[in-house]
């Protein structure tokens, strides 16, 4: 190839990169918190989409439409704790040079390093992953524990319950990866 | 609202009176038929995703006076909003609609419920009004401390939970206990009066599995010890029973205990285990079946109880919810042929819009070597903030010893107040 050539090359592959991932069917987003004794809600959504560069797979979930049941406490999450209007998404961004995918018919777990970025604050978090493939499809299943109080969140209280602010992330999904 | 004065037999344990087995045997029909005499005990709820009842209420096992949590809860999942959604109620604090503030630490309830019960069989159509509840309980949890007390007036029945010992007109405290919680309040330590940790804590107290194993939130609370576990995913509870004060004979008065352990999978599935064995010097006539009118263990002597079984509580999704129950029976006494047997509760409660349930009740009781066996049909509607109307149609297969069934119908209209 002309070496005048390659940029332009480049160029037009890159896009293609990005899109080589995508979700296909329902993929499920939530979080589990717990409250004093037994108490414990959970928050589940199912929109969410990735991004992928290449290099790193982006996986982003729109937090409007986190749903706990109750309506009331969706509002005051949405509003009160997580201020979607001004933080709408939390973003996991996963190198993939940290995720190990498995052969046809495989399954592999493991541990990746990652970044998540929730409430306009970044941090460094392990997630705990577990990949099944079947031919260019991936079912994918992770969790990240995160502190809300390293997200500037506010730790819920309504009504003398009072969340704690150790929660659990989860994300699973099935996508189409070239 | 059952062991009523009106008992088919004598009542030893609460002074005693004989009437006409006729007249005695309707009595105690009517009292079995009178669902719901209790308020909040709703293991529904888990349609909320609550597999747990400590958040809402200050006995970790679920019923009676709520916590400030559990007050919000009234408000924003239970009743009606007309139109309103859920995002836009705005719970008030404290109680009677928010006109009589609370501190935190104390936690005050009422609860009032009427009726009118028709009653229809062989023995004719009956009907009768009825005051079934009428508590004021409060409560406080300061810190790791806590304490319930409840005080009411029945014009009839309920005599072993009554402090005064009239044959009509009594004052009755269901509960009174004081605790102490710990470890982020997953451990509980009670002693005092309180409801036995077995099975699901159902507001229907007459349905067979409460009747028949004593455990209903109605008059069947004990004196004793309680260590309740509640963590995230496990909750359980183990009751050493020393008796029942409140019963004036102590030869009648029941020693044991009684306990449950429940795991939640999720959200919207728990699975537990009951298990409750007494011992009595006399025994306690049954009240489940006003047709056995022999009971062997009425009166006889050294009277062991057991009662083992499983319960689960299922959101199925979207309104639905089932509820289930099934238990053995074993009970034996000195000169008297052990008898075995069971009994087996299924509920499915329907919600197709917010505060209005739809509650169809399979129930079933093999006891004394009889078999009795009944459905429902109930609608309830929580049609305003702390109100609530039901109407329950019952319809009861009574066996009898000796062969055959008596048939019964009642519907039972309430109204039911409670905050």
């Amino acid at each position: 190839m002309p070496r005048r050539l390659f940029p332009l090359a480049l160029l037009l592959v890159l896009p293609l990169l990005a899109g080589a991932t995508r979700v296909t069917g329902e993929p499920t987003a939530g979080f589990h918190g717990r409250g004093p004794g037994g108490f414990s809600l959970e928050g589940k959504t199912h929109q969410l989409r990735i991004e992928d560069d290449g290099t790193a797979l982006k996986i982003v979930v729109p937090l409007a439409g986190l749903q706990t049941g109750i309506s009331l406490r969706d509002r005051h999450m949405r509003e009160k704790y997580l201020e979607v209007e001004k933080y709408p998404e939390a973003v996991l961004e996963l190198p993939w040079s940290g995720v190990k995918l498995p052969e046809d018919g495989q399954t592999a777990e493991g541990n990746a390093a990652g970044k998540m970025t929730l409430h306009g604050k970044s941090h460094d978090v392990q997630v705990k992953y577990r990949v099944t493939r079947s031919g260019t499809s991936y079912q994918v299943s992770g969790n990240v524990p995160l502190n809300l109080n390293d997200y500037g969140i506010a730790v819920p209280s309504y009504f003398g319950i009072t969340v704690q602010p150790d929660i659990d992330t989860s994300a699973s999904f099935t996508a189409e990866h070239a | 609202m059952r062991r009523t004065s009106d008992a088919p037999r004598a009542s030893p344990w609460c002074g005693g009176l004989s009437l006409d087995v006729r007249r005695a045997r309707l009595a105690l029909l009517l009292a079995l038929v009178l669902p719901g005499a209790v308020a909040h005990a709703y293991p529904w709820l888990i349609r909320e995703g609550y597999t747990n009842c400590s958040g809402c209420h200050v006995d970790p096992s679920g019923w009676g006076l709520l916590t400030e949590y559990g007050r919000a809860q009234a408000q924003i999942v239970l009743p009606t909003l007309w139109g309103k959604k859920q995002e836009d109620v705005e719970p008030t604090r404290g109680i009677a609609y928010g006109a009589v503030p609370l501190p935190s630490w104390l936690d005050v309830g009422l609860s009032l419920r009427g009726a009118v019960l028709g009653t229809f069989n062989d023995q004719g159509t009956t009907w009768r009004d009825i005051l079934m509840i009428a508590d004021l309980r409060a409560g406080v949890t300061a810190g790791p401390f806590l304490a319930s007390v409840s005080l009411g007036y029945v014009p009839t029945g309920a005599t072993l939970a009554a402090v005064t010992n009239q044959p009509r007109d009594n004052l009755v405290s269901r509960e009174h206990w004081l605790g102490v919680r710990l470890d982020d309040n997953k451990v509980y330590l009670l002693g005092g009066r309180m409801d036995l940790p077995f099975g699901l804590r159902n507001v229907e107290h007459n349905s067979f599995v409460r009747s028949s194993t004593r455990t209903d939130t109605d008059s069947y609370q004990q004196y004793g010890g309680q260590f309740v576990w509640d963590g995230p995913g496990v909750r359980a509870a183990v009751m050493g029973i020393a008796g029942n004060f409140l019963i004036r004979q102590p030869d009648y008065r029941e020693q044991g205990y009684s306990g449950y352990v429940e795991g939640a999978f999720g959200h919207a599935f728990t699975l537990g285990l009951s298990s409750l064995a007494t011992h009595a010097n006399l025994g306690l006539p049954s009240i489940s079946n006003p047709y056995v009118f022999s009971d062997p263990f009425y009166n006889a002597s050294d009277v062991w109880r057991q009662a083992h079984g499983l319960f689960t509580r299922w959101h199925v999704g979207g309104p639905w919810v089932l509820l289930a129950e099934a238990d053995l029976l074993v009970q034996s006494a000195s000169g008297v042929k052990r008898d075995w047997g069971g009994t087996a509760f299924a509920q499915a409660d329907y919600e197709p819009i917010q505060g209005l349930h739809f509650i169809f009740t399979g129930e079933g009781l093999h006891q004394y070597e009889v078999t009795s066996y009944g459905g429902w049909f109930s609608v309830s509607w929580f049609f305003f903030t702390y109100c609530e109307a039901r109407i329950d149609t019952i319809f009861t297969e009574y066996g009898i010893q000796g062969g055959g069934h008596q048939p019964n119908l009642s519907i039972l209209g309430q109204l039911h107040f409670s905050m």
